[in-house]
């Protein structure tokens, strides 16, 4: 899912390198110090999660499990991506410094948006299976998101966005539901071990 | 020959000349080639190939093509200097390869696509605990002032 260098235009790059750092900012101030092992962990889950590589057809994907941080960080969770991005462009040359604000936007945006859907939601749930879906649903959006955020971005360096989002949809599908299965564990394992984890959450069983 | 021969004969013959080059091939042995590999190892099938040759305008494309279905392109440089190949998959991911291409010598100055990685990541854990740490250690001396 990371973008390349080369590829995007000078304005698409410091726009979204400025949202970026915008974001960075707000989240770092959102993240209290109780909550700072937490989003450590969590940037080292992202950092690694990239090594396991996924072929999609004409294209290849790694795990991001942006879903996963985004219920777990909020806002917090766009510093821990610009961490964990920041070091996969110098230690394994994904996509690049140059790129970092773009790539920042793509995983961090749907991370967001499914704190902003999904936690609420959290809170209700009274089965296992209930928060299992929850959790599917939030890996698996969070991929579809960031697959069409990066369908825009090289849309808005001039090539035509609907073939674009519809190539990156269907192609990001397998990498969709292979996180979603892993968000919705994760969710299990973590309401299982660490119920602290979720401050809002209901007593699942 | 009659008028008839002559009209026959004269066509025949411009069309021969005209439209019947005959199509002759050779063998050509060297030429330099890449191989295109995801990350995770997976041939970079089909993916658009631009060739830009040494001495030309920067962005002027000398050959362009795709790679195979197990992500191989070959050319063959007509002269000395150092090209470029740049690859492209459409979605985002994008290469860069240059050869050095003098008398004999070959030499490519792109990166190995792949390598073990675990000095790379212990490194990256390592920094990030580093600045979850540093994180923590400048609020609280924040807070204490």
């Amino acid at each position: 899912m990371h973008l390349a260098e080369g590829i995007l235009s000078v304005p698409v790059l410091a726009g979204s390198g400025a949202l970026a750092v915008a974001g960075t900012w707000f989240g770092l101030q959102t993240l209290s110090d109780e909550d700072i092992p937490r989003a450590a962990m969590l940037t080292t889950v992202f950092f690694v999660a990239s090594l396991v590589h996924l072929p999609l057809g004409v294209t290849s994907a790694h795990l991001v499990l942006n879903g996963l941080m985004g219920l777990l960080l909020g806002w917090a969770a766009v510093p821990a991506i610009v961490i964990g991005l920041t070091l996969q462009a110098i230690l394994f040359r994904h996509g690049g410094l140059t790129v970092l604000g773009v790539n920042t936007l793509i995983m961090a945006v749907p991370a967001i948006g499914v704190y902003a859907v999904f936690r609420p939601l959290l809170r209700r749930v009274s089965h296992r299976s209930a928060l299992y879906g929850v959790g599917f649903a939030a890996g698996f959006m969070a991929i579809l998101g960031g697959a069409l955020l990066a369908a825009l971005a090289l849309a808005l360096t001039g090539r035509a966005f609907q073939g674009l989002a519809v190539l990156f949809l269907v192609t990001h599908l397998p990498l969709g539901l292979v996180e979603g299965l892993l968000t919705g564990s994760l969710l299990l394992l973590l309401q299982r071990g660490r119920p602290g984890l979720f401050p809002g959450m209901a007593s699942c069983e | 020959m009659t008028v008839r021969g002559w009209i026959i004969c004269s066509g025949v013959l411009v069309a021969s000349l005209a439209g019947g080059h005959a199509i002759h091939t050779e063998r050509v042995a060297g030429g330099v080639g890449l191989r295109v590999l995801y990350d995770g190892g997976y041939p970079m099938a089909h993916a658009e190939v631009q060739v830009y040759a040494p001495d030309d305008e920067p962005e002027a494309v000398y050959q362009a093509g795709y790679t195979d279905t197990d992500g191989y392109f070959l050319f063959y440089p007509a002269r000395t200097g150092v090209w470029r190949m740049v690859v492209d998959d459409g979605m985002g991911h994008r290469a860069t390869e240059t050869w050095n291409i003098g008398g004999d010598e070959v030499q490519a100055t792109s990166i190995p696509t792949r390598r073990a990685r675990g000095k790379e990541t212990l490194l990256g854990l390592v920094v990030i605990a580093g600045m979850f740490a540093l994180l923590t250690w400048w609020r609280r001396k924040v807070k204490a002032k």
